[in-house]
């Protein structure tokens, strides 16, 4: 038999992450099974960025039973079809990274194959234009997934631009009334057992409360995984130089633009995130390069619309927990570690965080067998999104600073080595690996010197035909889609019909 | 920055594909590829290997095309890959399908059980089947396992494809005559244009520069140009230049035996909806039951048993079986272990020549066929470039590991202090499996992988059967009604009871 259940799951931490967790436990966890209170400090307050998601957010919500509708309405949402990267390989250049692969798979071999030799043979079309994400987001459109499925071009996606703190307040209220408890105040001891394990946490008002698993959504505090377990943290700013931001929101001006732009700067980056009512925007950047004013300088003459706030700066360290589940502490959000905003994969990694957790849910002992698994699975996906995000530092050919400089000449991890390698001689790639790399590769500039072979059975004049008829039926596809204002304003009417 | 120092090297569509090996993994690897490179200006030649007998280094000697291959569902995969219809090789009894597999004697406490096929099998309020028994203390999984049923009693079980889950939820393996399968295959190869060399190897040209295979001389006289050469050649000796050079993942540490005994016995006796294992002193013994022809073979280590034990044992264990007429005795001597690089070069490694991982459900059969799938989707050009086929094996040794690892789980490993040499405790695992056995002992999961050779669903069905001393499920049913558990398991039961009246005797 197994030893006691867990009855009190307490949570550290009312951000994003605090709620999202407390949300799904709430769905998943009977009442009768256990307790579940979240902990929040409104002096403390939240990190409050965070609004660029990536797909598999729409199905934390569908688990949920969370419609398009309301999720739109709330969180002030639009839609993301991808990410556009300007002046990365170079000053003037962009590129764009879609959610979903380009062109069809034909004959077993990837469509980027076929645009490689088309490419040899002297066509000068981008890969962008054989990407239906791609083509919909320049025309400003939103490929309708249900009617009109545009069954050629099967795995596109799509996902949102949201209004984290909206997010987070609806899934408060979401797990309220499901039971959750919240209690407003700030922790100020924590008390464990003999054995390490966590008790309970003390709150500035007196207040004691004890818990059988405590999950750490305390942000970059760390509260408990660091402060109170001195969980070790593995520092990758060797890989990730960046450092420091600074965010501003601002008016939205013009029709919607249904992807979040990522603009490549001196020191680091810039991105741009359309919501309804306003457009987020924030400049990453390296402290060691660039100091705060210059930094807020490059943010503030460059902004699409007035802004709506003062700027405000934050700080962090690439890296992960060595462990996230200690214990019977599981540190979730940003207290297990940050990776660089750039594929906006940190409300992913919530989102693994307590689907993982449910997976493998404890009793009261917290077995080994589980701790180790789920800290197994969880660096496993730390490590896919972090040499991803590397690849986009490291692969420039940008040498108009000392950051780029750094980023190019930087050593690489050296599964990241072989995969670059793969592809800059081949253009092949890992399915299991995170995010579309054929996109970001040919963006950042490696062109495979090899395609595969087997094409070289096609003809080129049957190539140009094969290549022609894909772009001519993506842009048969645009005319009949709406535009993603409407797609969202068509969203929230919808559901109220 | 290697990435970016890639030189172009004249990387041409591959022409001239020579498989040296004219057996049946030779037979299916030309089908597979002609259907993979169809549209392709591409030119097939199916060789004949030399037929030298091994000399106690190499892996060969009775080959699978003189007896039954037991292959795992994955073969009705391939099949659908190349458009083969598996029904015209059901009905002409080439291949009888199998529901499940009888261990005996592998556990002190429970020396016989039956392990099904299931795939996903129902679940109470989305928790799985093996959580709920495990929570109302049922320890014993057999009478919830429809294919298992089916296999006991001798019934012929077949899925359907409808969404009942009970009917649904097994994939069944199959039996297959392997002189009838490669023929089979030699016919659809043929068909696919490949072309057949009934002569041996007399020379073999490599490139001075490369190393690559460039032209084989044959004994008639005939020479072959190579762009890729796929060698199933059951001759150690005659790639050995190429052979040299390859890695060798040794894994005799933990599959000791290094020898087989394998008889074949045409019999009256009738087929039989299962494969048996025995475990004996001397080793592992494997029967399949074919309609008219039965195979039995024991592994075992000449360190421990001699050749003549071996086929006292193997003998001793027919007698039991009541098959006779076994045709003679044929030990081969095997060395476990996987080539970590099968694509060296221009030259790609297959069967015995590939790995060898005693016995198990992912027969070198399927290892071929995934192994061939994989060498599509990375399909090299002349050039075979070194990153590619880095990759590709990258990808190869993963099934190579999951295969020894699921073979170590069924066969080897033992709950209870070991009986037999051959058997291992938790400790003496690869840390991987020791993680899955321990992951499943203390809470009945199962992580899951992607594209894996080794299902989630096939870990857990084994799972079941050999961590019988599994202490948790998952918790969250204890807020549930265990009335309500138990109700369900009625209805599965009589669910079950209901499909098995429906089935007809297996013959
Ligand atoms: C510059 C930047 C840009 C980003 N962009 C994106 C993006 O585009 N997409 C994306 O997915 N992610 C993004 N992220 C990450 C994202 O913001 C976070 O993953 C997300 O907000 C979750 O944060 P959190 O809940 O872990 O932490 P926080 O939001 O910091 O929440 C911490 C919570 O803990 C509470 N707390 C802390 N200490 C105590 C205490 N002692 N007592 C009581 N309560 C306490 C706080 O009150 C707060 O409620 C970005 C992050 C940064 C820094």
């Amino acid at each position: 038999m197994q030893s006691a259940n867990i009855e009190n799951i307490v949570i550290v931490g009312g951000g994003t992450a605090g709620w999202m967790v407390a949300a799904a436990m709430a769905n998943r966890l009977p009442q009768k099974f256990c307790r579940i209170t979240l902990i929040e400090s409104d002096a403390i307050g939240t990190v409050g960025v965070g609004e660029s998601t990536i797909p598999h957010i729409r199905q934390f919500n569908e688990t949920l039973g969370i419609d398009e509708k309301t999720f739109v309405e709330k969180t002030h949402a639009t839609v993301k079809l991808g990410i556009k990267f300007n002046d990365w390989a170079a000053i003037g250049d962009s590129y764009f990274h879609p959610f979903g692969e380009h062109g069809e798979i034909t004959q077993g071999i990837d469509f980027h194959q076929y645009w490689l030799k088309a490419r040899a043979m002297g066509e000068n079309h981008d890969l962008e234009e054989y990407s239906l994400a791609a083509m919909a987001a320049f025309a400003g459109k939103f490929p309708l997934s249900t009617q009109n499925k545009p069954t050629v071009f099967a795995d596109y996606t799509y996902s949102y631009h949201i209004d984290a703190t909206a997010y987070a307040a609806f899934l408060s209220e979401y797990a309220q009334q499901r039971g959750v408890k919240r209690i407003e105040g700030k922790v100020v001891t924590v008390e464990q057992h003999a054995n390490d394990f966590i008790k309970s946490v003390t709150l500035e008002s007196g207040e004691c409360i004890s818990g059988d698993l405590f999950i750490d959504c305390s942000g970059f505090r760390g509260l408990l995984i660091d402060k109170t377990l001195k969980t070790p943290f593995l520092d990758w700013s060797h890989w990730l130089p960046t450092d420091s931001a600074v965010a501003v929101p601002c008016e939205r001006t013009g029709a919607l633009k249904p992807y979040t732009q990522a603009t490549a700067r001196v020191s680091g980056w810039q991105w741009q995130i359309p919501l309804q009512h306003r457009i987020g925007n924030g400049h990453v950047f390296t402290s060691h390069f660039l100091d705060d004013q210059q930094a807020i300088d490059i943010l503030m003459n460059s902004l699409p619309g007035k802004a709506l706030a003062d700027p405000r700066i934050l700080r962090f360290k690439a890296g992960r927990r060595q462990y996230s589940w200690q214990k019977n502490c599981v540190a979730i959000g940003l207290s297990s570690g940050f990776l660089e905003p750039l594929e906006s994969t940190s409300i992913y990694l919530i989102q693994l965080g307590v689907s993982k957790l449910l997976e493998l849910f404890p009793d009261k002992s917290c077995h080994q067998a589980e701790v180790d698994e789920y800290n197994r699975s969880i660096s496993q996906q730390y490590e896919l999104i972090r040499n991803f995000i590397i690849l986009h530092f490291h692969v420039s050919q940008r040498n108009d600073s000392p950051f780029w400089e750094h980023c190019r000449n930087m050593p690489i991890p050296d599964e990241l080595q072989h995969l670059l390698t793969l592809f800059a001689e081949s253009g092949r790639t890992d399915i299991g690996q995170f995010g579309v790399w054929p996109a970001v590769c040919v963006g950042q500039g490696i062109i495979p010197k090899h395609h595969d072979a087997r094409l070289d059975a096609m003809s080129n004049q049957q190539l140009a035909q094969f290549m022609a008829n894909h772009r001519q039926k993506i842009q048969q596809m645009l005319s009949t889609f709406p535009d993603a204002d409407d797609y969202i304003k068509e969203a929230i009417a919808r559901g109220a019909a | 920055m290697s990435w970016s120092q890639q030189q172009s090297q004249n990387n041409g569509a591959i022409e001239q594909i020579v498989i040296v090996g004219a057996d049946v993994l030779g037979w299916c690897a030309a089908v597979a590829l002609a259907r993979g490179l169809q549209g392709q200006n591409v030119s097939i030649t199916v060789v004949e290997s030399s037929h030298k007998k091994s000399n106690g280094n190499g892996n060969h000697g009775v080959h699978d095309n003189q007896g039954i291959i037991h292959a795992s569902a994955h073969l009705f995969d391939f099949h659908q890959l190349l458009g083969i219809q598996d029904k015209q090789l059901l009905a002409k009894g080439q291949a009888k399908l199998c529901s499940g597999s009888q261990f005996f004697n592998f556990s002190q406490q429970h020396n016989q059980y039956v392990v099904g096929c299931e795939k996903a099998q129902p679940s109470f309020c989305s928790i799985e089947l093996h959580h709920v028994l495990q929570w109302l203390g049922i320890e014993d999984p057999t009478p919830y396992s429809l294919s298992g049923l089916a296999t006991e009693k001798t019934l012929l079980a077949l899925p359907t494809a409808n969404s009942d889950e009970v009917t649904a939820g097994f994939s069944p393996r199959v039996n297959l005559d392997a002189a009838t399968y490669q023929r089979f295959m030699q016919g659809a190869a043929i068909h696919l244009g490949v072309m057949h060399q009934q002569a041996a190897i007399q020379q073999i040209d490599y490139h001075v520069d490369s190393g690559f295979i460039q032209q084989l001389t044959l004994t008639n006289g005939e020479t072959l140009q190579v762009d890729l050469l796929v060698n199933n050649s059951h001759d150690e000796a005659l790639f050995r230049p190429i052979n040299q050079q390859r890695q060798f993942k040794d894994c005799r540490s933990l599959l000791a035996f290094d020898r087989k005994i394998t008889t074949v016995s045409t019999t009256q006796n009738q087929a039989k909806p299962y494969q048996q294992f025995h475990a004996t002193e001397h080793g592992v013994c494997e029967l399949n039951f074919m309609p008219s022809l039965h195979s039995a073979t024991l592994h075992y280590a000449a360190e421990h048993t001699s050749d003549k034990q071996a086929q006292q044992q193997l003998a001793a264990l027919l007698d039991h079986a009541q098959i006779d007429n076994a045709q003679g005795f044929d030990v081969t001597h095997v060395n476990a272990g996987y080539n970590t690089n099968c694509l060296h070069k221009n030259c790609f490694a297959i069967g015995d020549n590939a790995g060898y991982l005693g016995t198990s459900p992912f027969s070198q059969l399927i290892l071929l066929q995934r192994s061939i799938s994989k060498l599509l989707e990375l399909f090299p050009g002349k050039a075979c470039l070194a990153t590619n086929s880095a990759e590709l094996n990258r990808r190869i040794n993963q099934d190579y590991q999951q295969a020894l690892h699921y073979s170590l789980l069924m066969l080897n490993f033992s709950e209870q202090p070991i009986q037999y040499y051959w058997q291992a405790q938790i400790e003496q695992l690869p840390e991987a499996l020791q993680q899955k056995i321990r992951l499943f002992r203390s809470s009945g999961r199962v992580s899951s992988e992607l594209n894996p050779l080794v299902s989630r669903d096939l870990w857990i069905t084994m799972l079941k059967y050999k961590v019988r001393d599994n202490r948790g499920y998952e918790p969250v049913l204890d807020a549930l009604d265990k009335q309500k558990g138990l109700q369900f398991l009625q209805q599965l039961k009589q669910r079950i009871a209901q499909c098995l009246s429906h089935y007809r005797p297996y013959q």
